[in-house]
């Protein structure tokens, strides 16, 4: 009986070691995933190795990191990533099924999906630039299409 | 005595076993997919959604039709832009999708096309304002 007493407090105390450092990772990993619930960081890539993935191939299935620029102000339904230097990746979300918080911009995120350069139309532009409250000055001197790094179908973002 | 020291040990095992479990699980933090406060409307598109999904699912199996949402509701709620109300298309477009509806649950004769009639006045509608979720509303549509 006391042996059984004796095995019972050592696994009790394993227990509580193993979840003080479980504590630690927590702190660690601390993030929100929004979309793929089962999403995780690993295998992320940076905006750079992106951008140098789409100047051989014409998509790529990746999970970028970069910081947020700016957010859909209506509803989080779509949002702009800073890949590095004046790059931009315009992503929307899967089947409209999940939005960013409004205030995310600045946060940093890790956005997994289908990476491809696309044209944005000038309807879009335009639409983009009243979201965001611009003048009409502003939405009116929008006159070309531009390409652009883009992910129309993202499955999932962490936000950090 | 010693009966209840052998339950007494198990009991600690396994509560610090699952205790374990619990703290796993805290590893990444979940939060809800709609983080932002949504309009009346977007709640109910929402939930016209999985109704529609619903619908389809009861058309396929040859089950009778039912629905549960209170469609005429689109005409009331509060959108998230309050000008789309204000558009001359609202309207005769909300009664569009409202007839075919009931068209489809009160006279069910041919309901794969109109079932399709009801998602493509969706469309329309979304073609007006708000296109972003057209291409999940396409995928309602029952393929022939």
């Amino acid at each position: 009986m006391k042996k059984i007493l004796l095995l019972s407090s050592i696994v009790f105390s394993f227990a509580c070691t193993n979840n003080s450092e479980t504590d630690n990772t927590i702190t660690e990993l601390d993030y929100t995933i929004y979309g793929d619930s089962t999403m995780t960081p690993e295998g992320v890539i940076s905006g750079e190795k992106l951008i140098e993935l789409l100047n051989t191939q014409d998509s790529a299935m990746v999970k970028v990191e970069g910081v947020i620029s700016e957010v859909c102000s209506k509803k989080g339904c779509w949002m702009d990533v800073n890949i590095g230097g004046e790059n931009t990746l315009f992503v929307k979300f899967m089947d409209y099924g999940f939005f960013m918080p409004l205030d995310a911009e600045g946060t940093t995120a890790i956005i997994e999906g289908m990476a491809k350069i696309e044209v944005q139309t000038v309807e879009w532009l335009k639409h983009k630039e009243e979201d965001a409250g611009s003048s009409q000055e502003v939405i009116d001197a929008i006159t070309e299409p531009i390409i652009a790094y883009s992910m129309p179908e993202a499955t999932g973002v962490i936000l950090k | 005595m010693r009966f209840s020291l052998k339950i007494l040990s198990i009991c600690i095992i396994a509560s610090s076993c699952f205790s374990c479990k619990d703290t796993n699980t805290q590893n990444k933090k979940e939060v809800t997919n709609y983080p932002n406060q949504d309009s009346q409307l977007a709640l109910l598109m929402r939930e016209m959604t999985s109704e529609m999904e619903i619908i389809k699912s009861q058309i396929l199996n040859g089950e009778k039709l039912s629905s549960s949402v209170k469609i005429e509701k689109v005409y009331t709620d509060i959108p998230t832009d309050s000008y789309v109300r204000d558009n001359n298309w609202f309207i005769p477009m909300t009664d569009q999708y409202i007839f075919a509806v009931n068209d489809l649950l009160n006279n069910p004769v041919n309901t794969k096309d109109q079932y399709n009639t009801i998602v493509q006045s969706c469309i329309n509608c979304h073609n007006q304002v708000c296109q972003g979720p057209i291409k999940r509303i396409k995928k309602l549509r029952i393929k022939k």
